[in-house]
């Protein structure tokens, strides 16, 4: 018997029943629900959401757009990173096509915004440690999805950290939207931008806590 | 594999028969009669076993494989391209000297996917994987730092490993 028949027959002797097939969608609306929920509430705790805010959401349309099309954003990005703890030959930029898609619409709507402003710039609203809140906010998120994807299969350890730390940190960069002043180049610079950082702390959390077993 | 997932043993035995098979051969087209052949194809079904709960029927069952049989071929690699002891080479020379055979057209296929990379990341990819020289002697070899020639390797790998992609989704 060569060695791949007696890997086999261990591996058969082995067998016990698995569960049911893992559903990625729903644990990644899961979490993106518990993440929005907590970093909601901790952000109204620190200081309270812009005053006006509904009323913004209601009366402009195009703001209207930008915070429901990052919502869409934050939906594709988490289930594209609770995917990747599923094999697939197909690269993570490949499932995720559309929702990056959508990110590029919506980081376009930033930039038109600084041409031709959504309302006025106002300082109303002003969350002096913005940038520091996205990156906190976002840390315990990334390590309890990174934690629920470690039970599955990632093969890219660093790869689903980074795409973790990513729809990790547009969570509470989209709250920002809602919670802090709202200037188009303060939103880039000090919301979205952190998201970059996010993502390296991801890959590297991702390198720590899914290295193989 | 859904009856597997199920816990039935004769339809696991079979499938993982099946898979030995054609991890074997897919590694051999990559790679010719390398030694190290039947070590990763073990190291395949071991992660296939472990990960057997992630697999969903409702999706192509080639690309879950294949995406384990490549990161793992990889890995594999990977570490031994760290490990192995300077001038032992890992092909059969005498298999490349016989026309018409199995291990002849295997090396002819790994020929042809070495040939679509840069020849700084096919040198650096033979002289490591194929000869096992160390990244600090392949560096005294080009003249080039340590430092440079894992950052080539890895180059040169990821490179591999999207040539690898390119194919499966051409072959699905």
């Amino acid at each position: 018997m060569n060695t791949p028949d007696k890997t086999i027959r261990m591996l058969v002797d082995d067998l016990t029943p698995t569960g049911g097939p893992i559903r990625t969608g729903r644990c990644a609306v899961a979490w993106l629900i518990v993440t929005i929920l907590v970093t909601a509430v901790c952000m109204a705790l620190i200081q309270p959401f812009r005053p006006g805010v509904i009323e913004q959401f209601l009366a402009t349309p195009r703001f209207t757009i930008e915070i429901l099309l990052g919502l869409v954003v934050c939906i594709g990005l988490a289930h594209a990173a609770f995917r990747l703890g599923i094999p697939d030959t197909r690269s993570p930029r490949r499932r995720a096509r559309v929702s990056l898609v959508m990110l590029a619409i919506w980081l376009g709507l930033f930039a038109f915004a600084i041409l031709a402003p959504v309302f006025p710039s106002s300082n109303d609203g002003e969350r002096p440690l913005c940038f520091l809140e996205v990156l906190v906010y976002a840390l315990p998120f990334t390590i309890a999805g990174l934690v629920i994807v470690r039970r599955w299969m990632p093969l890219d350890a660093a790869g689903t950290g980074a795409w973790m730390g990513f729809a990790a940190g547009l969570i509470p960069a989209w709250l920002m939207q809602l919670a802090c002043m709202h200037a188009p180049l303060h939103n880039l610079y000090f919301h979205l931008a952190p998201t970059l950082g996010t993502a390296v702390v991801g890959a590297w959390l991702g390198m720590w806590l899914l290295r193989r077993r | 594999m859904a009856a597997a997932q199920r816990g039935d043993k004769t339809a696991y035995e079979k499938l993982l028969i099946e898979i030995a098979a054609t991890i074997d051969h897919y590694l051999r087209a990559r790679f010719g009669p390398a030694e190290f052949i039947d070590d990763i194809t073990q190291e395949c079904l071991l992660s296939i076993h472990k990960g057997r709960h992630t697999y969903d029927a409702g999706r192509p069952f080639r690309a879950w494989l294949f995406a384990i049989v490549r990161h793992r071929a990889i890995d594999f690699l990977r570490r031994r391209g760290a490990n192995i002891p300077a001038g032992t080479g890992n092909f059969d020379a005498d298999a490349q000297t016989r026309p018409g055979t199995d291990e002849s057209t295997a090396i002819v296929e790994a020929s042809l996917m070495l040939s679509q990379l840069s020849s700084e990341h096919r040198d650096v990819i033979v002289r490591t994987q194929y000869f096992g020289y160390s990244a600090r002697e392949v560096g005294a070899q080009l003249g080039i730092s340590t430092a440079a020639v894992r950052v080539r390797l890895h180059r040169a790998l990821r490179h591999a490993r999207q040539l690898f992609a390119t194919e499966d989704d051409t072959q699905q």
